[in-house]
């Protein structure tokens, strides 16, 4: 590739001498809130996003101040468990150095917003002292490792979940800038970095791997660029099904871009699976398009040349073929909310967290609550795809002590299945992409949407909703039965036909409509299917058995639609 | 500017012919005050660099008053060329001298002094005056039995130390030997009616004493310290007598949300023949009272609006007298003290004996809230009350634009603080801030501050210290420099409690920074962490820097709060210079005055 051409974030990953950039000096500067343009495209990497508080930008603007920066720290938590005591010092640190909130994420990570500047060090080392990190939880290399958290499946899931642990170990980053900008780590000569698996200039693009236990989709494996699916024969692991190419990222009225499902490359024995992890990464390094970011995505690279050179190129890396891939069935990608019980006898509570956003309100002191329940809790946490929160292994003698807190606190009342299917992503005021609202929105939705589904007498079905302020795909809107898409405040692209179990990507049924015509359209649809829906039907099939949408087959057809004059 | 030079180039170095003297007296008599004033400093500073003794024409008068003024705010300036131009008018001869070019010893060689001085903080002298003071309070001070003085000392009684160093002066001159030709007047803030008087008091004595015939109709006049602005038509500049309606066209609060600061950024359009100005100068504002203010008064008493009162010796209605003369946002000392004698009350005796309980008082309370507080049953009647008010005075703002920028504009940076206990804001902040809207007119006029200018050369690198609104000079400054494509360098310190919420016009200084306007940019925001840091911790850790500056010419200049932020700037510069500049404190301290007295280190301080 021409270096002309090349992307200017390859620029300063290549200037940066392994991700340090000017971000130590940067910190130091007192009279902005901000980091240099170049610096914020480094800092992704480890883990912080500078943002700033949209909602006042002009506000301040007239006022002569600067916009008012903030950073969005994500912590990495590899499959999603977190100890009590890391959810204490997430929780205290919430308070210490962020906005008062914690957000669970969609990839199973935490998210701290609002951090000033001068807080960022001490808040990266706090996160660490509690042996999580941030290295990699954003930037152009492998993120957090998600694995389905489920814990009934416990003694399959253990074995699973170290490989997700082992994955995200190894794909962690190597430069030592991380520690020395961070953590006072010893400067260290830089000719004596390396990365030997990312090099220099690291991937392209973002890079998203997943770990999946069947039949649970919790993780939405196929969204992801590179996929794990375990396969589990009289109980035990025998090796993961390698699935690659997925990912949601698209552009508003770009038809290069698009949503793609991850196909399935074969099958790996467990001893394979970091070596297959590394290869697949640095197949992506030295294919993946570095001249075009919003063609950069390994999702592109295969499609671009198809899963049978994916194929070729792996065997050849690795000095053998995979085998052929097992039989892999999925029945949904929701959680299951509510106490429920494991083989070994303890409970887990799986507890609903609109958007994943854990603060005290007036009507709901969830943070408060979770603090209550951490300090006494004797199991571990998982946080999950969904991003919802379970409670998880708690002893029999132990239940009805956190019953107890659930109930006090308010927890345990019924949300709706449609509630409990939804998913929004930050959007405004904090994400700097976002066009339209998504997390202060969608509740509100949801709460019309439940009005509509009683009207008609289905407010028994779930149905999938999921909501992003842009087309880049956080929550994974392209996925779901009911997609939204923000194009600019108040307006949506909406999407139709999505399957629960995350195996149908959804197609485009109107394009940057407002709420009175959202709601007018699933008004319509909804009592369509009240009336005509066959036995327990799922909503995102009826819409393409009607014709509102077409199947989707591949990522290309989500917006190639001819049926946007349909009434 | 070509006839100075002319007028320098020959005038001290020929003896003057009756024609060149009759051409002089024609061009003196086109001349207005003002550039009279100017061009006689103009030649006499000439004079000196050539050896000619000063102003001894042949026809400059023996007897003369000498008029001493040390000023901070301009105010004793003003009062000293008001007294020469009423002693001129009276045929008296005069020479006016700022105390910073004047020395203790020089006062032997003239036998009539009128000295008029200002107190500041804890009872100091004004800057320029700080030497004169040290000089003669000290072992070589002069004997002045010769001498006869006047003293006007000026002061605000809301200051527990009340026109000390006028009382000082005052006391050593006597002390010297000196013979009073009139008891010193102490002057609080509303000044102008004592000065009035005093000076109409002392003239009689003064041309009984200084006239004789041949000195009739002689005027010497002699510098002022300075660069006087050239005024081409002063006969239009605003002022405050006739000051200039000037329209509000922008009201816009630069604190953001959640800041424990209120301020506003002011712009005035304005009538650039009226209101001339340079960086430096302070905007003085006029504006009546809060109409719910005066309201609430009238009702206190329980009287009707349109009775007539006595106050300062006319009579108008009580709500004419309220609205535009009387000062109600301020208390004043005295009046407090007058309060405890009429009232019984424990708290009010101990407002009027303890000065801290008093400026904690006066903070968030005006005449309203105190009335309403101690004498709920207004027992003080309102004449008894009006006899010992004070007059309103005008508010004054250092001006945050420079004319070379902003020809027809005025900018101000106001803070409002909070309200009082009634819910009322100060005289002209809570008018500029609170109850007037963009489009509305104020009445303005220029109160210029030569204490507080940019060096001549504009090579010259400045260093700029101004926490909170402090900084409004030096935006004018960096505005005026940035005009001229000033080579000099610029260093701002600012400070205030929050980053995010209180960086004054942050954005134009980062755009500063960017273009390289402003190479240095140190910020100090006291309650971001949990000890609390200020510019002069800013100043401390950059001691090297600062030093090096000075060895290369800086100017330093000071803006904002006098109670404590510039003193310890003070003593935190004293510090650096002993330390960099290996002098003890003695040394160092002196070292500072020497910047002082070079224009070098320059303080508008409030």
């Amino acid at each position: 590739m021409k270096n002309e051409t090349l992307e200017a974030v390859e620029h300063i990953k290549a200037d940066s001498n392994y991700l340090r950039g000017t971000i130590a000096q940067e910190l130091k500067n007192d009279i902005t809130g901000a980091i240099t343009e170049s610096d914020t495209q480094l800092t992704k990497f480890h883990g912080i996003y500078q943002q700033d508080d949209r909602d006042l930008r002009k506000e301040r603007a007239k006022q002569k101040l600067e916009p008012l920066y903030s950073f969005m720290i994500r912590a990495r938590v590899p499959g999603g468990i977190c100890q009590p005591e890391q959810w204490l010092s997430i929780d205290d640190m919430a308070d210490r150095y962020a906005n008062g909130s914690i957000r669970i994420t969609t990839r199973q990570a935490f998210q701290f917003h609002g951090v000033i500047k001068n807080q960022l060090k001490a808040t990266v080392a706090a996160i660490n002292q509690q042996l999580m990190d941030t290295i990699a939880a954003c930037g152009d290399v492998n993120r957090n490792v998600m694995c389905t958290a489920n814990p009934e499946l416990s003694a399959v899931h253990q074995q699973v979940y170290q490989h997700a642990q082992a994955i995200s170990d190894h794909l962690t980053p190597q430069t030592s800038a991380y520690h020395e900008i961070w953590l006072d780590g010893e400067k260290v000569n830089s000719t004596s970095d390396n990365e030997p698996i990312y090099g220099k200039t690291y991937l392209p693009r973002k890079f998203k791997t997943a770990v999946v236990i069947p039949p649970d989709n919790d993780v939405d494996v196929l969204a992801h660029d590179l996929g794990f699916v375990a396969i589990v024969e009289n109980g035990l692991l025998t090796g993961f099904n390698v699935t690659v190419g997925g990912g949601m990222g698209t552009t508003h009225g770009d038809p290069s871009t698009y949503p793609l499902l991850a196909q399935t490359l074969g099958f790996c024995s467990p001893d394979q699976v970091l070596g297959v992890a590394e290869n697949i990464v640095k197949i992506q390094r030295d294919h993946g398009d570095r001249t075009n970011r919003k063609h950069a995505r390994f999702k592109y690279t295969v499609d671009d040349h198809g899963i049978d050179w994916v194929r070729g190129e792996l065997a050849q890396r690795m000095g053998s073929a995979l085998k052929p891939a097992r039989e892999a069935t999925y029945t949904h990608t929701g959680d299951r909310f509510g106490w429920r019980q494991n083989h070994d006898g303890s409970w887990n509570f799986t507890l609903f967290i609109a958007n994943g956003r854990v603060i005290d309100s007036k009507d709901l002191a969830l943070k408060r609550a979770l603090r209550e329940i951490a300090a006494i809790h004797r199991g571990d946490f998982r946080l999950t795809a969904n991003q919802n929160l379970i409670i998880a292994t708690v002893p029999e003698d132990h239940k009805d002590a956190i019953n107890k807190l659930l109930n006090q606190y308010n927890l345990v009342t019924g949300k709706s299945l449609t509630r409990q299917l939804s998913m929004a992503c930050v959007a405004f005021p904090t994400c700097a992409l976002a066009m339209a609202e998504a997390e202060r929105y969608l509740p509100d939705l949801i709460t019309e949407l439940e009005a509509l589904q009683h009207q008609h007498g289905i407010a028994d079905r779930g149905i999938m909703v999921r909501m992003t302020g842009c087309p880049n795909g956080c929550a994974r809107p392209f996925m779901a039965e009911v997609g939204f898409v923000g194009k600019a405040p108040g307006r949506y692209n909406m999407y139709l036909g999505g399957h629960k179990n995350g195996t149908r990507l959804n197609q485009l049924f109107r394009e940057n409509i407002d709420e009175a015509e959202i709601l007018a359209h699933l008004d319509r649809l909804l009592g369509e299917y009240a009336e005509l829906g066959i036995g327990g039907e799922d909503f995102g099939d009826f819409v393409i058995r009607q014709g509102h949408v077409n199947t989707v087959n591949h990522g290309i057809q989500v917006h190639q639609i001819n049926h946007l004059t349909d009434d | 500017m070509k006839l100075p030079e002319l007028a320098l180039s020959q005038w001290p170095n020929s003896s003057t012919t009756p024609p060149q003297w009759q051409q002089l007296n024609q061009l003196l008599e086109q001349l207005n005050h003002e550039q009279r004033l100017w061009l006689s400093g103009f030649l006499a500073a000439g004079s000196q660099q050539v050896n000619t003794p000063i102003s001894q024409s042949s026809a400059a008068p023996q007897k003369h008053l000498t008029v001493l003024y040390g000023s901070q705010t301009g105010n004793g300036t003003r009062v000293a060329k008001q007294l020469q131009a009423a002693a001129e008018q009276a045929g008296i001869a005069t020479q006016l001298h700022s105390l910073a070019d004047f020395t203790a010893k020089q006062l032997t060689k003239h036998s009539h002094v009128s000295l008029i001085i200002s107190t500041h903080g804890e009872g100091e002298a004004p800057d320029d005056a700080e030497l004169f003071y040290e000089q003669l309070f000290g072992n070589k001070a002069p004997d002045l039995s010769h001498l006869s003085y006047s003293v006007l000392a000026l002061g605000d009684s809301s200051y527990e130390w009340f026109c000390q160093t006028g009382k000082e002066i005052d006391e050593q001159l006597a002390k010297l030997g000196g013979k009073r030709l009139l008891d010193r007047q102490d002057c609080d803030v509303d000044y102008q009616d004592d000065a009035d008087q005093w000076i109409e008091v002392q003239l009689p004595e003064l041309k009984k004493a200084l006239i004789t015939d041949s000195t009739e109709n002689n005027i010497t006049t002699l510098p002022l310290p300075g660069n006087l602005t050239a005024a081409t038509n002063n006969q239009q500049l605003a002022t405050r007598k006739s000051p200039h309606l000037a329209e509000i066209t922008a009201i816009q609060p630069i604190t953001g949300r959640g800041s424990s600061k209120n301020t506003h950024h002011i712009e005035l359009t304005i009538d650039p023949e009226k209101i001339q100005y340079q960086p430096g100068d302070s905007l003085a504002i006029l504006t009546n009272n809060d109409s719910q203010v005066v309201a609430a008064l009238i009702k206190h008493w329980q009287i009707d609006a349109a009775t007539e009162y006595q106050f300062k010796g006319s009579n108008h209605s009580i709500q004419q007298l309220l609205t535009t003369q009387v000062e109600l946002t301020q208390i004043s000392k005295p009046f407090i003290q007058f309060m405890a004698q009429q009232l019984d009350d424990e708290l009010l005796q101990q407002l009027a004996t303890s000065h801290q309980h008093f400026v904690d008082y006066c903070q968030n309370h005006q005449l309203l809230d105190l009335l309403q507080q101690f004498d709920p049953e207004a027992t003080i009647k309102p004449q008894a009350a009006l006899d010992q008010l004070k007059k309103i005075t005008p508010r004054l703002y250092s001006i945050a634009s420079s004319p070379a920028v902003f020809e027809d504009e005025v900018h101000l940076t106001v803070n409002l603080e909070a309200p009082t206990a009634s819910g009322h804001y100060g005289l002209a902040s809570g008018f500029l801030c609170d109850s007037t809207q963009v489009g509305d007119e104020v009445a303005v006029y220029v109160e210029p501050n030569d204490n507080f200018r940019l060096p001549a050369s504009n090579d010259t690198p400045l260093i700029m210290i101004g926490p909170g609104t402090g900084v409004a000079p030096f935006r004018a400054f960096l505005q005026h420099r940035q005009s001229q494509q000033a080579k000099g360098q610029h260093w701002l310190l600012f400070g205030n409690p929050n980053f995010a919420t209180d960086f004054l016009y942050q954005t134009e200084w980062l755009k500063a920074k960017k273009s390289q306007t402003l190479q240095e940019l140190d910020v100090a925001f006291s309650r971001d962490q949990e000890h609390k840091i200020y510019v002069q911790d800013k100043l401390q850790s950059k001691a090297e820097q600062v030093w090096q500056w000075l060895q290369q010419g800086a100017h330093i200049y000071l803006c904002g709060d006098a109670s404590r932020m510039a003193k310890d700037v003070e003593s935190t510069l004293i510090s650096i210079i002993g330390k960099q500049g290996k002098l003890d404190n003695q040394a160092a301290s002196d070292y500072l005055t020497t910047l002082k007295r070079d224009n070098r280190y320059q303080k508008d301080v409030y």
